[in-house]
């Protein structure tokens, strides 16, 4: 058996692959790693079981500087949307074997319209089981609230809309007060999905603090958008328990994300203007329902005003009358009681005349002045004759004294 | 303090009392002082009430 240097051995494997892949191939995979370094590219592809998601295939290989610049012109932006960790492409690649260096696989090309037609076919497909499933128009069905001021923000701090959001919400027009709590996650990548999930559940535990969630995201490449295509994070969406306004800051692409949300907007800022109208809406509707108020109160003062002027009125008609009733009776009593008492001392004085008359009738020592005698027995005055027998002592009065005498 | 009205019917039970005769030449002159300045105290609280309906229904117009 024959005996191989390692060089020799390598070298006649280098044979064999050059003459049975000559030229470069077509190879479809997912990207599993992309690094750069020193300005050439390093990726990990791999391919996966259908049935499981296990690796059943994997390789590194190479973008060379020079190579990568002349795709850039070619691709153009897009190139960098696709090279991405997650994304199916299909790239051309030139299979060689160095002696020293082992295999190496150089990416010459690249094929656009095949990552994003796969990313198209996945995001109908998921639109398509939540549809299914009922989700898709889950969030949409929530209600409102009349007024949005306590917002769960949903974006990476390092978010270039973050900062336009806040402030276009801080300094509205209105003045109205805004509470925006941020929840930090990613919002490029692949631990979008699960930081996202994460933070809608630690928002749904304080769902009473909060009026509604946006999801901000200002700029990034197109095809980073993928991670609000994905089903796991759109069902978290649709099941979230607050109303959902997304910005995620794209022109042209829909996102499944958008589609689940309560109101999909199309940037950051337009997220903003859409919570200030709204609540400027609730306070013209406040004004207005204020004017009509003070229109009614006004009519019904004019009424209640007529009206009370009317009994006020009345009133000062009446009391005067009564005062004028009254004092006319106080005249009448006074009118009485001077000619009454008069009367009554009349009265008085006449039959204290009369009495006076009579007394001068029977005064005694008048009688006696006038010459005429009084015949006393026992202390009561002699009227008959008959009162008196022989012998009987009685007491003769004169006006200048008494003798006592004896009947004969 | 008596109100109008106690004022009042006093003088009108001084006043019939008057009228009926029932009245002493001895209280006399003590009821119809009484009653005299009861007629007083009625006036004044008249005027001073009408003054004050005056002033309230000038004040409002």
């Amino acid at each position: 058996m024959q005996t191989y240097s390692l060089f020799e051995l390598n070298e006649y494997i280098r044979r064999i692959l050059a003459l049975n892949l000559p030229d470069a191939v077509w190879v479809t995979c997912e990207i599993a790693q992309f690094n750069e370094s020193r300005g050439n590219y390093f990726l990990e592809l791999v391919e996966k079981s259908e049935e499981d998601d296990t690796i059943i295939a994997r390789t590194e290989a190479a973008i060379w500087g020079p190579n990568y610049r002349q795709l850039r012109k070619k691709v153009g932006k897009k190139l960098v949307e696709i090279l991405q960790e997650g994304l199916e492409v299909k790239v051309q690649v030139r299979v060689s074997f160095h002696e020293r260096y082992g295999l190496k696989m150089v990416i010459e090309d690249v094929d656009p319209t095949y990552t994003l037609g796969k990313l198209a076919l996945k995001r109908q497909q998921t639109i398509e089981r939540l549809e299914q499933e009922g989700k898709i128009h889950l969030n949409a069905q929530l209600a409102l609230p009349i007024v949005l001021q306590r917002i769960a923000v949903l974006s990476s701090p390092t978010a270039a809309g973050l900062q336009d959001f806040e402030n276009q919400v801080r300094f509205n027009p209105y003045h109205y007060h805004f509470q925006l709590d941020l929840f930090p996650t990613a919002m490029q990548g692949d631990r979008v999905s699960e930081e996202m999930r994460t933070q809608l559940r630690k928002i749904t535990k304080r769902e009473h603090l909060y009026d509604a969630v946006v999801i901000i995201r200002g700029g990034g490449a197109r095809l980073d958008l993928q991670a609000f295509n994905d089903y796991d994070l759109c069902v978290a969406l649709a099941n979230c328990p607050l109303p959902i306004l997304t910005g995620i800051g794209h022109d042209i692409d829909e996102t499944v994300a958008d589609i689940v949300a309560y109101q999909s907007l199309k940037t950051p800022t337009a997220v903003a203007e859409y919570l200030v109208q709204h609540n400027a809406l609730f306070e013209g509707e406040l004004i207005q329902l204020g004017q009509q108020m003070n229109q009614i109160a006004q009519l019904e003062l004019q009424q209640s005003t007529g009206e009370l002027t009317k009994y006020q009125q009345i009133l000062e008609l009446q009391s005067n009358s009564l005062l004028q009733h009254l004092e006319a009776e106080i005249g009448h009593l006074a009118n009485l009681l001077s000619p009454l008492s008069r009367i009554k001392v009349e009265q008085e004085q006449l039959s204290l005349d009369q009495l006076s008359q009579v007394l001068k009738l029977l005064d005694l020592d008048g009688t006696l002045a006038r010459g005429y005698s009084l015949s006393i027995k026992e202390g009561k005055i002699v009227q008959s004759k008959t009162e008196l027998s022989p012998e009987d002592q009685i007491e003769i009065r004169f006006k200048d004294g008494s003798v006592n005498s004896k009947i004969l | 303090m008596k109100t109008y009205e106690e004022a009042l019917s006093e003088i009108k039970e001084i006043v019939s009392a008057l009228q009926e005769g029932s009245i002493s030449i001895d209280q006399l002159s003590e009821e119809v002082g009484k009653a005299s300045e009861l007629i007083q105290y009625c006036r004044t609280k008249l005027r001073k009430t009408s003054s004050e309906l005056e002033k309230m229904f000038e004040d409002q117009e």
